[in-house]
């Protein structure tokens, strides 16, 4: 019982303390793999690996994961995603992409 | 990029001749284990690397996971060699300091255009003054504006090119 109440608790601690919220981009067909690159460097401190990846996986699947946090810190997040505009590489590129904040 | 439907077949057929097995649809390439896909990945000469990528997408949750190794350690390797890769085949080569995006992408025969102008306001925000400078003076004789004064200089292009 004793165990089970320790578990509990640092389960709850553990919880209380984990990021609750997520940033997912969305993929279209106006942006470049470069400009998912740089705008995720700029937006989300994404070193340029990792943003690499992120920008194949939302091409392949359709979405990724970009960023871990608490509610105001993803709106935040997602915010400077929607303002980050559209891809000057691509003329047809009229916006930003798309992001949405959910719950873990 | 997405591979034409009519080259599938084709493609297919090449990677099962590189991989030494039979691949008959994407649903057999999505199949594959992790260690066979990379292996496939690491056999297949840089310009074909696209084409993998785009036959695997929508083939199903986990080929994304497959490409990361499915997080063994034993992958690892392979899963790195391809995402290295595959970055340096689609990304541009970093640019230099010389380099000034509104020259290359922002031409001034289609600031015309005042919606496409409107959707390159932030692009245009982000940039150094100094490529702001070079830019609007060759193009529309503005300028020069002083540092850290991006936004002055949009409106300014912006009431030069709709009084005109």
């Amino acid at each position: 019982m004793s165990s089970q109440t320790e578990s509990t608790t640092d389960t709850e601690t553990e919880s209380a303390l984990a990021p609750l919220f997520k940033v997912v981009l969305m993929d279209d067909d106006e942006h470049t793999y470069d400009y998912v690159v740089e705008m995720l460097c700029a937006t989300c401190n994404l070193s340029r690996e990792s943003a690499f990846r992120c920008a194949v996986e939302v091409d392949l699947m359709g979405r990724t994961t970009v960023f871990y946090g608490t509610l105001d810190q993803c709106k935040n997040r997602a915010g400077r995603i929607l303002g980050y505009g559209a891809d000057p590489r691509l003329p047809r590129s009229r916006g930003s992409m798309k992001a949405e904040v959910h719950e873990r | 990029m997405r591979l034409p439907d009519e080259l599938a077949p084709q493609a297919l057929t090449y990677f099962s001749q590189i991989l030494g097995r039979e691949l008959e649809d994407v649903s057999d390439l999505a199949a594959l284990s992790s260690r066979d896909l990379l292996r496939l990945a690491d056999l297949l000469p840089e310009p074909i690397l696209p084409a993998l990528v785009s036959l695997l997408k929508g083939a199903g949750a986990g080929v994304f996971d497959k490409l990361l190794g499915d997080h063994e350690e034993e992958n690892r390797e392979l899963s790195d060699r391809f995402f290295t890769r595959y970055r340096e085949l689609v990304l541009e080569t970093p640019l230099d300091g010389d380099f000034n995006p509104l020259e290359a992408w922002l031409p001034p025969e289609a600031c015309q255009d005042l919606a496409f102008l409107s959707s390159r306001q932030t692009f245009f925000l982000r940039q150094e003054m100094d490529h702001i400078n070079e830019w609007m003076a060759r193009n529309f004789g503005l300028g020069p504006f002083p540092p850290a004064t991006q936004l002055e200089a949009w409106n300014e292009l912006w009431s030069f090119l709709t009084r005109r």
